[in-house]
């Protein structure tokens, strides 16, 4: 930056623009203004948005825990005291803090602002910090995003009735709370959900969510009245025990969790599995018309797998991309059988007409890869790109690269790329 | 893109409609509705009926708009890519062009400030915003007053004083 301004006009910007480039460098920043000249000496002071983090003390980040402590929460003290008018962000970030009394005086201090947007993103180790019950009090709050918390709302709580973002991530929260706060907070419009500790069986009622992440291992999700649902990422974590009891029950998860979404543009799914039990249908009873980004990742030796893989595919007729990536062990995957499957599903067929960009991720050159990409190739007349990448350990390519130049392409422009890692 | 006087849609305009703006030095461009109406201001405008003929902007240079212009139309290109092909690539793109394009000396910046702000352009102001946020960031006062000029009206007693005042920001 060598052109040197003749006059200082950026002092006598208009307010909300400083406000505006205040809010966007760190406090420390922020406050360091103040020495600049007489003007800039209480612009920082009415700033709305107050971010306190490892660079409110950057000087201090090898220190001690115990005097690093001390001078964050000297810095949040003191922030606190000279600020004056609306606070409408605040935000705590720090993985290292264990005091939880100070954290529940700042949130006590808040309670007499009105508060638009909380964020906690502690990491208390073993000790779960309590969020304290003046929290359940704000009720302008529009986004709220808690990390390694405890979340007990007191009997008295009625919801967030302006809130419209809700990120929980690794809280402590059991089925039926989950399950209240979501549907006692009308407006959601985001929802993230990951690690929740105690949550297994997720419900959500929501009729203005827009956005959903979840991350865990669940036995059931029921989503009911989300019209306006478009993007749906769920990762599931199935331990030994989710997969006793999904194949115990032996419902399809497809239909129940799914089928109710029917605005969906684009979904996401990491590990298939928990989709993957009891009759899975050739397509969904719901067409997805609008949907048109599918990110699946799938075990490519279970036949069950690739079913919901395909059904999701035949219930999307306008799909534009898709993303595949294969989880399985290399060894089943290699010495998969039940390939006359295959010769099923070339009759039940499926023709993806707006279908232009494919990606295979993670491929062994297993059976089931190659057959699923065949059928993909040979119903996909719009086909631009399809994007081929090896798994690390796969040491038959070229044989895979040979195989794969020999399938029949239904689109006359289709390209297949081919990236080495 | 400019042209001196008040030019009749090209040729080359297809269905699209078009608008005329003039910038405060008299120019006059031609912009396509969707790059017009990423101007909060504009829209504004033309909700209220002033959409006609020309739209007068009294605040913005010929060269600062056309800067201005060239934001509105990779963003409108960008948004449209976005919707076509995924988030991924295009917020990747969105990010470098962004970044390409706030690479200018403070004095243009400043006034990209002003007209972002005029014509409510919501990311434009905000890359502005965020690129002299950037600068500041990191420097000592020394360094920033030098960069934008501003002048240290305190005594040396006084300035001891506030810096001690806020002593937990400067160690």
């Amino acid at each position: 930056m060598d052109d040197i301004l003749v006059e200082d006009i950026i002092s006598d910007l208009p307010p909300i623009i400083i406000e505006h480039i205040l809010v966007s460098m760190p406090l420390r920043d922020a406050v360091r203004t103040s020495i600049l000249s007489k003007k800039w000496r209480y612009k920082w002071v009415t700033i709305p948005n107050l971010k306190f983090d490892d660079q409110c003390i950057p000087t201090h980040s090898n220190a001690e825990l115990l005097v690093k402590t001390e001078k964050f929460v000297n810095f949040v003290h003191r922030s606190l005291l000279l600020h004056s008018g609306p606070i409408h962000r605040f935000e705590v970030s720090v993985s290292w803090l264990r005091s939880c009394c100070d954290v529940n005086q700042w949130i006590l201090f808040l309670s007499r602002n009105d508060i638009r947007e909380f964020i906690l993103n502690l990491d208390f180790y073993h000790e779960w910090f309590t969020v304290p019950s003046c929290l359940f009090s704000f009720q302008k709050l529009n986004i709220l995003e808690l990390h390694c918390c405890t979340l007990i709302p007191p009997p008295t709580f009625k919801g967030f009735h302006s809130l419209k973002n809700l990120q929980l991530e690794s809280v402590v929260c059991g089925n039926e709370t989950v399950r209240d706060f979501i549907s006692s907070c009308p407006l959601l419009e985001e929802l993230v959900l990951a690690n929740v500790e105690g949550l297994d069986f997720l419900q959500i009622q929501a009729p203005n969510l827009k956005f959903l992440h979840v991350d865990g291992g669940f036995q059931e999700i029921v989503i009911q009245d989300t019209p306006l649902l478009r993007n749906a990422v769920f990762v599931f974590q199935i331990s030994d025990e989710i997969a006793d009891f999904l194949d115990k029950s032996g419902t399809c998860n497809l239909t129940k969790t799914l089928n109710g979404l029917v605005g969906l543009e684009s979904l996401k799914i990491e590990i298939m599995q928990f989709f993957s039990y009891g009759d899975i249908p050739d397509r969904l009873p719901t067409t997805y018309n609008d949907m048109r980004n599918l990110e699946l990742s799938c075990s490519f030796e279970d036949e069950y797998d690739i079913s919901c893989a395909l059904c999701l595919i035949r219930s999307s007729p306008n799909l534009r991309r898709l993303r595949v990536e294969d989880y399985s062990d290399k060894k089943a995957a290699m010495q998969a059988s039940g390939l006359d499957f295959w010769e099923r599903e070339s009759y039940s067929g499926c023709f993806m007409s707006q279908l232009q960009f494919v990606s295979m991720g993670h491929l062994l050159g297993a059976p089931h890869e190659l057959q699923f990409i065949k059928f993909i190739l040979s119903n996909s007349p719009a086909l631009k790109t399809m994007t081929i990448t090896p798994h690390p350990q796969n040491d038959r390519r070229e044989d895979m690269l040979i195989q794969l130049l020999q399938l029949e392409r239904a689109s006359t422009q289709a390209k297949i790329m081919y990236v080495k890692e | 893109m400019a042209s001196s006087s008040s030019s009749l849609p090209s040729p080359s305009s297809s269905s699209s409609k078009k608008f005329i703006l003039r910038s405060s030095d008299g120019k006059h461009f031609e912009v396509d509705e969707a790059v017009a109406l990423q101007s909060e201001m504009i829209k504004q405008m033309v909700e209220d009926g002033f959409g006609g003929d020309v739209i007068p902007l009294l605040n913005v240079s010929s060269i600062v708009l056309s800067k201005v212009i060239d934001y509105c139309k990779k963003h409108v290109e960008l948004d449209f890519k976005k919707k076509m092909d995924g988030d991924n690539e295009a917020h990747e793109e969105i990010k470098n062009w962004d970044s390409e394009y706030i690479n200018v000396g403070v004095d243009e910046l400043y006034h990209l400030i002003m007209a972002a702000n005029y014509l409510h352009i919501k990311g434009l102001l905000d890359l502005t915003c965020q690129k002299v946020a950037d600068i500041i960031k990191g420097k000592q006062p020394e360094q920033i007053r030098k960069i934008f000029n501003i002048e240290n009206d305190f005594t040396p007693e006084e300035e001891q004083e506030i810096r001690k005042e806020h002593s937990w920001a400067f160690e």
